[in-house]
């Protein structure tokens, strides 16, 4: 009854609009409901199915023994030692890197000089596909590549000849996806936060200069909270990924994650991408994986979220 | 107007909608003609062009029947599962009469397959008992099966024993080199046994260090996202487990023993064929093989694209970074391009069967055999066998001239044993197979079809556009322009070929997951390479073999539970 006479409060001619809005956004549902909510049920109830798809623990029994055991069965990683990777390289994005990433940001939307080369020099790898830049990445990491040439003439490891490239050395395979990582941690918010900062009346700045606020004042006590909802925004996303993040590991290593350069999100895909091209189709492990991670990261999320909540009142502008 | 706009704006959208539904594809142009048959082609490393004039011989021929061949635009997504749903949507709504494709296993495709289902002709008496038809319409005094290797003939069955695939390729796995950097070092007879090709490694080593220029012996590509070129080097790993042991070498891959009528049965515990001792020798050959000292720089890169490692086999030696030998297959040609510069440096490139592990010498004439040979004698004796075996003489002329330029009597047995080894070749071609869906209204049409591509004329088309060989030629006369396909063409032709593959079986496949030599080992070829160098390469072996056991073991345990 209370939705008849919700509709009836529509008038006539906003009714005759129903059917363009019911189409408008009955693609993004369809799409909401087969791939969220379909994948993601059929995915958490591999976890709890044998092969024959009857109800076994089994899945996670094998989650917690490779969590024990020195390599993984499936692809002779250490998971340990890959989720151990995965929460390193999530931490100094997290806290390190995105705070360094919104100050370089706001620096450069003050206009400092040259922001507009900065800026597009940021830029241009958020507009270049994964592929494309880690692809050029690799080759500058190759044998003979720039980046390796550059580690041999400064020396920085004594006696290490480097035939095969960086990332085949393990001394040097690891702290290239961490240097990487850290790159294009500083670039990869720029757009968004540039986006956010415009949004901020220049009368607010002006008006704190006038009080007598400095540069860095002006930043942490009128920018930030001005933008917090974006930047909050963007800290819950990253929260999200915090262990299954993959940092393009799958590229840089030819598919390998060798070299103690694995991380979990590389070895999910690695793991489905393994049975998808045949053998025996038990997508019963990485699901059971992708359940446990999950437990992991939910209380952090729900946590997190609230904490980084509480931290300013939202500012409407 | 607003109104108008709305329902503009709302019909819009759900077109939108369904268009997300359709996806985009190639609109097929499909002939409903009775004497017409529609063909997919997966256009994979042979291009399309063979097929092209194919289809106008096979009109030709049959111009007075009217039959006409309707090649639909050849895409390389015509190959694999996809292919399959299309069969699976049946003939009467797809209306494709043949399947000229790729990465299909017989098994798939019947009633224990992917959809439970037969979803194929079976080929066997509409193709393989008949004989093959030359394009003038003249037919061959033997029949398919006859002129089909028997090792390759599984290949193209279902477990349950249909015969529902056609082999239309035979590709060969062996070894490319270039002549023209190893001359330079004094080398002008290629290798054909293992212990040679390391003792032309060793001295271009040696000349290296005397006056570099930056050559090394071999290169290979490790990555694994780069399609199947980490497994080129499986190629030879499992050439070498079947010349070692043929017979065991099938049931490691089928974990199945074979009884007596011919049928295969599951192993109890399956896992015991990674308790062989006959793997040592070709894991300790493997890691020689892949010795970092070897390898051009770049090669243990698994971020090396193939094609940046095949270019430092066409590269001359010009003081940069460069290789003389890689594994690879006959396919190199085409993967290379016939382009540019290569069209010329490709007259350097020359193509040879993997080499005979020399550790079969040791065990059929070894020290603590009747022959009691040394080792050096065991490998000379070896290579002697390869050479007459890769002129086609006959055995007995094999065991006399052994006999006259060795001095070692022969058993007929032990011959034989090494004329397999050498007959031993690994076929990629298998997995190009070809199929008539089921219920195929036209399937006498598609089979005419395919017994015309199993004759002599068609391998000689085949041959001209792809730079391809095909599995039923018996006398090709056309020769190429380049010694590559030549050499290529004359392993394949060779009367002792013996066409062997890796594929698993789908016992081993729920057991196992996967086409992997070794369980675990995800990239075999760098696993070898990255051997520490301070362990003996019997050393390695010895710890890979038992951690396979072990592997294994578990795999199975893992399958039970």
């Amino acid at each position: 009854m209370a939705a008849i006479n919700k509709i009836a409060k529509y008038s006539g001619f906003e009714r005759r609009k129903f059917p363009f809005i019911y189409l408008f956004i009955a693609f993004p549902v369809l799409q909401f409901l087969v791939f969220w909510v379909y994948v993601n049920f059929s995915s958490i109830l591999l976890a709890f199915q044998d092969g024959d798809g009857n109800f076994t623990w089994d899945c996670f029994e094998m989650v917690f023994r490779a969590l024990k055991e020195p390599q993984d069965y499936n692809l002779s990683l250490s998971l340990w030692e890959t989720m151990k990777r995965s929460l390193f390289l999530w931490g100094l994005d997290f806290f390190i890197l995105f705070p360094i990433g919104v100050t370089t940001t706001y620096i450069l939307y003050r206009r400092i000089w040259g922001h507009y080369i900065f800026r597009i020099c940021y830029i241009i790898p958020s507009l270049m596909g994964a592929v494309m830049w880690t692809q050029l990445l690799c080759y500058m990491m190759q044998s003979g590549g720039v980046l390796t040439e550059l580690v041999k003439e400064l020396n920085i490891i004594p006696g290490e000849n480097f035939t095969n490239g960086l990332m085949s050395n393990p001394k040097t395979a690891f702290p290239a996806i961490v240097s990487i990582k850290v790159v294009m941690s500083l670039v990869g918010n720029n757009a968004v936060l540039t986006g956010a900062f415009s949004r901020v009346p220049d009368e607010i700045y002006e008006s704190a200069e006038l009080d007598g606020a400095g540069f860095w004042k002006t930043f942490v006590s009128i920018a930030v909270p001005c933008v917090w909802s974006t930047i909050s925004t963007l800290m819950t996303f990253s929260l999200c990924s915090f262990l299954t993040a993959d940092y393009n590991v799958f590229l840089f290593t030819g598919g390998t994650g060798v070299n103690n350069t694995s991380t979990v999100g590389f070895l999910l895909y690695s793991l489905t991408l393994d049975i998808s091209k045949g053998g025996n189709p038990f997508y019963g492990y990485p699901a059971a994986l992708g359940v446990f991670l999950t437990c992991l990261t939910l209380p952090v999320v729900l946590i997190g979220r609230k904490i980084i909540d509480s931290v300013f009142v939202d500012v409407e502008m | 107007m607003k109104k108008l706009l709305s329902m503009a704006m709302a019909t819009l959208m759900a077109f939108g909608v369904l268009l997300t539904g359709v996806g985009c594809r190639v609109k097929d142009n499909i002939s409903n003609d009775d004497k017409t048959i529609n063909v997919r082609l997966y256009k994979a490393g042979f291009g399309e062009r063979f097929l092209y004039e194919f289809k106008d011989k096979f009109e030709e021929a049959y111009a007075e029947e009217g039959y006409k061949f309707n090649i639909l635009t050849p895409q390389y997504t015509h190959a694999g599962t996809p292919m399959i749903d299309e069969m699976y949507e049946g003939y009467e709504k797809k209306k494709i009469d043949l399947y000229i494709t790729g990465a299909i296993m017989p098994n798939q495709v019947s009633s224990t397959g992917i959809y439970d289902k037969e979803l194929c002709e079976n080929l066997e008496d509409l193709v393989f008992t008949k004989t093959a038809i030359n394009y003038d319409l003249t037919e061959s005094s033997n029949t398919i099966n006859q002129r089909l290797s028997s090792d390759l003939k599984p290949f193209t069955m279902a477990d349950s024993g249909e015969t529902y695939g056609f082999t239309w390729a035979q590709t060969s796995a062996g070894l490319v080199v270039n002549t023209k950097k190893l001359a330079a070092y004094g080398v002008t007879e290629l290798p054909r046994t293992t212990n040679e090709m390391f003792e032309i490694f060793d001295l271009i080593l040696e000349k290296e260090a005397e006056k570099p220029t930056k050559t090394h012996p071999v290169t290979y590509n490790l990555s694994i996202a780069q399609g199947g070129a980490s497994t080129y080097q499986n190629c030879a790993v499992e050439s070498w487990m079947a010349q070692y042991d043929i017979d065991t070498f099938n049931e490691f891959f089928r974990m199945q023993t074979k009884g007596e009528d011919g049928t295969w049965t599951n192993m109890e515990e399956p896992w015991k064929v990674f308790e062989n001792e006959n793997w040592k020798p070709v894991l300790e050959a493997s890691y020689h093989f892949m010795d970092e000292k070897y390898a051009a720089d770049g090669s243990g890169d698994t971020t090396m694209k193939l094609d940046q490692t095949q270019k430092l086999i066409m590269d001359d030696a010009n003081g940069q970074n460069n290789a003389i030998f890689m594994l690879n297959g006959d396919w190199f040609l085409n993967e290379v391009g016939l382009t540019g510069s290569n069209r010329t440096k490709l007259h350097n490139i020359e193509f040879i069967n993997v080499p005979v592990i020399s550790a079969l010498g040791v065990k059929l004439f070894g020290a603590s055999t009747k022959y009691g040979l040394s080792e050096a004698k065991c490998d000379e004796v070896l290579s002697l066998i390869c050479k007459l075996v890769d002129e086609n003489k006959p055995l007995s002329e094999i065991i006399s001239t052994v006999e006259a330029e060795k001095g070692v009597a022969l058993d007929e047995a032990d011959a034989q044993a090494v004329v397999d080894a050498r007959g031993v070749t690994y076929a990629r071609g298998i997995e190009h197979l070809a199929f008539i869906p089921k219920g195929c209204a036209k399937k006498e049409i598609a089979a005419l079809a395919l017994r015309m591509m199993a004759s002599d004329d068609y391998a000689e088309t085949f041959l001209e556009y792809a730079n391809g060989l095909s599995p039923y030629a018996t006398n090709i006369q056309k020769t190429s322009d380049y010694k590559f396909v030549n050499q290529a063409k004359a392993i394949a032709l060779n009367v002792y070929f013996r066409g062997i593959n890796g594929r698993v079986h789908d016992f081993r496949n729920k057991v196992l997951g996967g086409e992997v030599t070794l369980p675990g080992e995800r990239n075999l070829a760098l696993t070898l390479h990255t051997r520490p160098a301070s362990e003996t390469y019997a050393a390695a072996a010895e710890k890979l073999y038992q951690t396979s056991i072990e592997k294994a073991k578990q795999a199975w345990k893992e399958y039970n539970d």
